[in-house]
């Protein structure tokens, strides 16, 4: 059965469509509730932030739709050194989206959100006319524990850039589907959770967290060396990339460091936390390919130490495809 | 008899402190020409009284035999009231105010100081740095001016008594030549070796008697200076002779020199300097050497002689296999009967060698133990040319490739990579202008007043910026690809260096339209600190501008703008463009027609995508056929990908590129699939046409659709056609080349005559990297001056994207003039 105008009327296909699916697998204490609105019983310092999700295709090796918008909200909390409780979602859903999908979609983002220790606590469904597409938008709420300071902005000369694992997997994985391309290349979709709590718990003075998302590791390092006023130095030689994504990315012209990723992320600690930390990274699943790959000096911008030993400026992605070369 | 007048003839360019002044009074003693010369602020005035006819006589005279450092950037006649001279007098030196500072450019070893090099009771007998009046480094030592010792590099060497003396005496070659030295005061050469060489001098494998039997002469020497230069000088050569690289200091950086015969140790420099493919430069100790390995017309002779000894591009001859041992390791004495033929691992493909001659003393001498040397600039791949000791014992220190590092202690202040040039067309063209150029200004016609100065910040590979004051135009020296962060440094460092030098401060900044270029970047960050306007100038204009702007071009001129990549004022990827240029303004009147290419910096370098991407455009179009390809471009494996990525869009871009375009016939001929080097696949290709007109071979016919049918008016499907039947039908590589560079040669002859018709427009403009394409220049020439074209084409800077400061500032003179 497909989606269709009259799930979106508020009426008899609409109730069907929140008992069938969403109730189904998002039922809780709160949402079960059917209130306007959730009521949270919150103390401390707040964390919150929202994100839209319009990936196509919406069911891509290593993940889909559903997971990413969980993953996606869940990991911008992680980032402020916040442990993420909430969330909500939003849908709109174009006609002839198929409710097998739309299922499969929900199924997979409650077991994501289970996973990730937060809990859906409202929603909303639209539906639009169009190709049978699927949006998602989530927002979220994490509370942050007293005495964590996590920003771009704590970043200072001589701290230590970690990067949790490979570059460019799910940005490689989405084009290779919308290219009907056959490989191995799957998303590298998840949740991040387990990086910093190991590292929280450990003690380890965590400066500064980003996750690798869109515009890739040259846009999230730009934006740091400019908010905190420190010069970013790589090595290319540490830079993680796996050779099938490599190889990708060699026939189509992209370069891993400008390509958007979904469970990856950096994370700066002061030189003297960095062996200790990288240990404590590489015992978790998602950050078991950890390296460090540079870190923050007294100059300006990102430079990369080249094989040859030459420096190489980083810059941040702008359009596509266009070259330089004459 | 016709009338007498009297005129001031002002000459700026590097006119002071060369001899010019005597020369000028010497000239017209010659013709009987009654008058006055004097220096005044920077130029020589010279004022005459005589008929137009002579005086124009005598400044033919003037230029053709000028003092040999002398550079004549412009003249300028102006008529006075009449006057009466009783004789010509030399005036003494007036102040006047600073027109436009000139530096002269480094100076190659001059004829006087070789003969002194080489004669053994001279005091500078084999003093490696001897230079005088008329020769030696300038723009690389130079602090400030005025150019005096103590304003460079020279001021951390005390002349001695003798050289005072000399430097003193008015009557002397050496006088107030600021680099005098000798043995007893100048720099000395010095060594070190790679740690895996023991330093006693017992383990030179080169005997006293041996390195006297070959010409060591510095071992028969009487002076003991010159026997100190003898130990290192002996071991440069044992290091070369047995297959070693050693770092050697040269004028405007270090050189990485090793011997052209030895293919071990040429790979080995591949492998050093990380470069796989380009061919190195081979320095020879003379003309008749250069001879025995290429051919040379009259013109590349005089290039190659020239001051500033430029590297030419040459065609090589066949390497004869001389009946002597392969060169192995041994000692000098068995060096004499080893093979002496250039090996293949030095110019690979190429079928040019990029020849050149000594430009100092310490060159010749070690040319004279074991040339023909190759000398090419000591950087590893697009880094800057290493120019100090600490950087280069660090490289020996981590690098085994790397034996020895031969220096001296006088510091260079001023990287400058050797200048490359060629001859085209009868007439010397330059690739790449540096040392023995720079700084020479440029003069670029136009009214502005000495206070309207301009920065013009050039391209993004092969870059060079120019600063402008008045209609001079200073072009700073080659600085590579601004990949490196260590080449942006450079750029930066020495754009403030020039700009105090020459007292350089711009009222405009111009640069190129590309968002992604660092020198875009740099220089919107430099308007907004200094508070100027900034202009921003279409690459592919800015090629046409450089042309206008060396030949003094008014009116309309036809551009016609060949190269790889610029960035088009619709966001598209230009490179195959025909502009019809005036002033600051341009029209685009026609190009290549689009084609959507697989994206990014790396696609750029590899033509078999190239071709893919211009055969899907022709299959889509329904111009040629899937099952037309030949097989091994069917059974392509990265179809799928290329072909997915431009079904979807996926990092491609709308292109007019006439560099691809070659890129993709060369790759789908089956020449060459990647650009290991900037342009080499389209080098590879006109080497196949080159092989085919040797071979006598006729072209494959073929022609691109001109007219209306594609937004640009030039399709390139008939080609794509042509080439695809000629490769099913197996017919010779060569012969593809061949018709391939008729056909493009023919686009632009129609299309200029398409031109000229509409817009009456009789002047054209070739240029662009793609015109660094000798075949494809000459026959564009040829069928262009059949029409009746005046064809121009850059002399001065590179056609390639050297030239596009000059173009920059040009059109940044007109802009100012237009707002003034
Ligand atoms: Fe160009
Ligand atoms: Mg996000
Ligand atoms: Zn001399
Ligand atoms: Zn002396």
């Amino acid at each position: 059965m497909k989606i269709n105008m009259s799930h979106g009327s508020g009426g008899k296909a609409s109730a069907e469509l929140m008992r069938n699916i969403f109730g189904k697998y998002f039922g809780n204490e709160v949402l079960d509730k059917m209130e306007d609105a959730a009521v949270l019983d919150l103390p401390g310092k707040i964390a919150y932030s929202t994100d839209s999700f319009v990936v196509t295709p919406v069911v891509f090796k290593g993940g889909d739709i559903g997971k990413l918008s969980v993953c996606g909200t869940v990991n911008d909390l992680l980032m402020l050194g916040a442990e993420p409780k909430y969330l909500t979602a939003g849908f709109i859903l174009e006609e002839g989206l198929e409710l097998d999908q739309l299922e499969t979609i929900v199924a997979s983002m409650a077991e994501t959100a289970k996973k990730a220790g937060v809990v859906i606590v409202a929603g909303d469904t639209k539906v639009v006319e169009g190709r049978g597409g699927l949006f998602i938008n989530t927002s979220g709420i994490g509370l942050i524990p007293e005495g964590r300071d996590v920003s771009a902005a704590n970043c200072e000369q001589g701290d230590v850039i970690l990067l949790s694992g490979t570059l460019g997997d799910h940005h490689a994985c989405i084009l290779s589907a919308r290219m009907e391309i056959e490989n191995n290349i799957a998303s590298d979709c998840a949740c991040l959770n387990d990086i910093p709590n190991t590292l929280f718990q450990h003690g380890i003075h965590v400066k500064t967290m980003r996750d690798v998302t869109r515009g890739g590791l040259a846009t999230v390092l730009n934006e740091i060396a400019d908010t905190s006023q420190c010069g970013v130095e790589l090595r290319e030689d540490d830079i993680p990339v796996h050779p099938e994504v490599m190889g990708f990315c060699d026939i189509l012209g992209l370069d891993p460091l400008t390509m958007g990723n979904e469970g990856k992320m950096i994370v700066i600690v002061p030189e003297e936390d960095a062996e200790k930390a990288l240990t404590l990274m590489k015992e978790t699943a998602v950050g078991r390919d950890a390296v460090i790959i540079g870190k923050a000096t007294a100059g300006k911008g990102v430079v990369m130490k080249t094989r040859i030993g030459g420096s190489r400026v980083v810059d941040v992605l702008y359009g596509e495809g266009l070259p330089r070369i004459c | 008899m016709k009338e007498t007048k009297t005129v001031k003839i002002k000459i700026w360019g590097i006119v002071q402190g060369v001899g010019f002044r005597p020369f000028v009074a010497k000239l017209a003693d010659r013709f009987g020409m009654k008058g006055e010369v004097l220096n005044i602020g920077g130029l020589v005035d010279i004022v005459l009284s005589d008929t137009p006819d002579r005086i124009e006589a005598f400044l033919e005279a003037l230029k053709k035999e000028k003092p040999v450092p002398a550079e004549i950037v412009h003249i300028n006649i102006l008529e006075l009231p009449y006057r009466d001279f009783e004789s010509f007098v030399i005036l003494d030196s007036d102040e006047g105010d600073d027109e436009a500072a000139m530096i002269p450019a480094d100076l190659s070893i001059c004829p006087d100081c070789l003969a002194e090099l080489q004669e053994e009771r001279n005091p500078r007998f084999q003093h490696p740095f001897i230079s005088c009046m008329v020769c030696g480094p300038r723009y690389t030592i130079i602090d400030k001016i005025p150019y005096d010792r103590e304003n460079t590099s020279m001021m951390d060497f005390p002349m001695c008594e003798f050289c005072y003396g000399e430097y003193t005496n008015r009557h002397d070659r050496r006088y107030h030549a600021q680099t005098i030295s000798c043995h007893e005061c100048g720099p000395m050469l010095e060594y070190r070796l790679s740690g895996d060489y023991p330093t006693e001098s017992s383990s030179l494998k080169v005997s006293r008697q041996e390195a006297a039997a070959i010409g060591l002469i510095g071992w028969k020497g009487s002076g003991t200076d010159a026997q100190k230069n003898a130990e290192p000088l002996a071991w440069a050569m044992n290091l070369i002779l047995n297959g070693s690289i050693i770092a050697l200091k040269g004028v405007g950086g270090y050189y990485f020199v090793c011997s052209p015969f030895r293919e071990d140790a040429v790979k080995m420099l591949r492998n050093l300097k990380i470069r796989e493919e380009k061919p190195f430069a081979v320095m020879f100790q003379n003309i008749e050497e250069i001879k025995n390995h290429c051919s040379m017309s009259e013109e590349e002779e005089r290039l190659l002689l020239s001051s500033a000894k430029p590297i030419v591009l040459l065609e090589r001859k066949q390497e004869r296999k001389e009946n002597g041992k392969a060169p192995g390791s041994g000692t000098a004495a068995q060096w004499a009967d080893t093979d002496k033929s250039i090996c293949e691992e030095v110019y690979r493909s190429s079928r040019f060698i990029g020849a050149f001659l000594p430009s100092m003393g310490l060159q010749h001498m070690l040319l004279e133990l074991c040339g023909p040397l190759i000398m090419t600039s000591a950087n590893l791949s697009d880094m800057p040319i290493i120019k100090d000791e600490e950087e280069m014992f660090a490289l020996m220190a981590s690098n085994p490739n790397l034996a020895g590092v031969f220096y001296n202690e006088r510091k260079i202040r001023i990287r400058l990579d050797d200048s490359v040039a060629r001859i085209i067309d009868g007439q010397p063209q330059m690739i790449r202008r540096s040392k023995g150029y720079a700084p020479v200004p440029l003069y670029i016609a136009n009214k502005l007043s000495k206070h309207k100065m301009i920065f013009a910040a050039g391209g993004q590979l092969k870059s060079s910026f120019a600063l402008s004051k008045g209609p001079f135009s200073y072009v700073s020296q080659y600085f590579g690809d601004l990949d490196s962060k260590e080449a942006c440094d450079l750029y930066q460092e020495n754009l403030d260096r020039m700009k105090e030098l020459f007292r350089i401060r711009p009222n405009l900044a111009v640069c190129d339209l590309h968002p992604l270029y660092f020198t875009t970047k740099f220089t919107e960050e430099y308007a907004s600190r200094h508070n100027i306007p900034i202009l921003k100038v279409q690459h592919h204009h800015a090629h046409v501008a450089s042309v206008m702007a060396e030949h003094h071009l008014k009116g309309t001129v036809i551009g016609i703008s060949f190269d790889g990549t610029g960035y088009g004022t619709d966001g598209n990827v230009w490179g195959g463009e025909f502009l019809l240029c005036e002033g600051a303004g341009f029209d685009r009147l026609g190009h290549l027609d689009y084609v959507r290419m697989v994206g990014g910096d790396t696609s750029m370098k590899e033509g078999f995508k190239s071709s893919m991407c211009y055969l899907y455009h022709h299959i889509q179009r329904g111009e040629l056929q899937w099952e037309d390809l030949p097989q091994v471009w069917q059974e392509d494996p990265r179809w799928p990908m290329v072909k997915g990525a431009l079904e979807h869009g996926i990092n491609t871009i709308e292109s007019s590129s006439m560099g691809r375009l070659f890129d993709a016939v060369a790759a789908l001929s089956g020449i060459q699939q990647v650009n290991r080097y900037e342009g080499e696949c389209a080098i590879m290709l006109e080497n196949e046409a080159a092989s085919a007109l040797q071979r006598g071979l006729e072209p494959v016919p073929m022609s691109f659709a001109i007219g209306e049918a594609g937004p640009g008016g030039i399709d390139s499907a008939p080609i794509f056609r042509s080439i695809v039947k000629a490769l099913r039908e197996g017919i010779d590589k060569g012969r593809i080349a061949l018709g391939f560079h008729d056909a493009v040669a023919e686009m632009i002859r129609m299309k200029c005559i398409g031109i000229r018709k509409e817009k009456g427009t009789n002047e054209a403009a070739l240029t662009g990297g793609v015109f660094q394409n000798k075949i494809l220049m000459e026959k564009t020439l040829h069928l262009l001056r059949k029409e009746g074209f005046q064809v121009y084409y850059n002399i001065s800077v590179g056609p390639n994207d050297g030239g596009i400061c000059v173009g920059q500032n040009y059109i940044g003179m007109h802009y100012m003039e237009n707002k003034a």
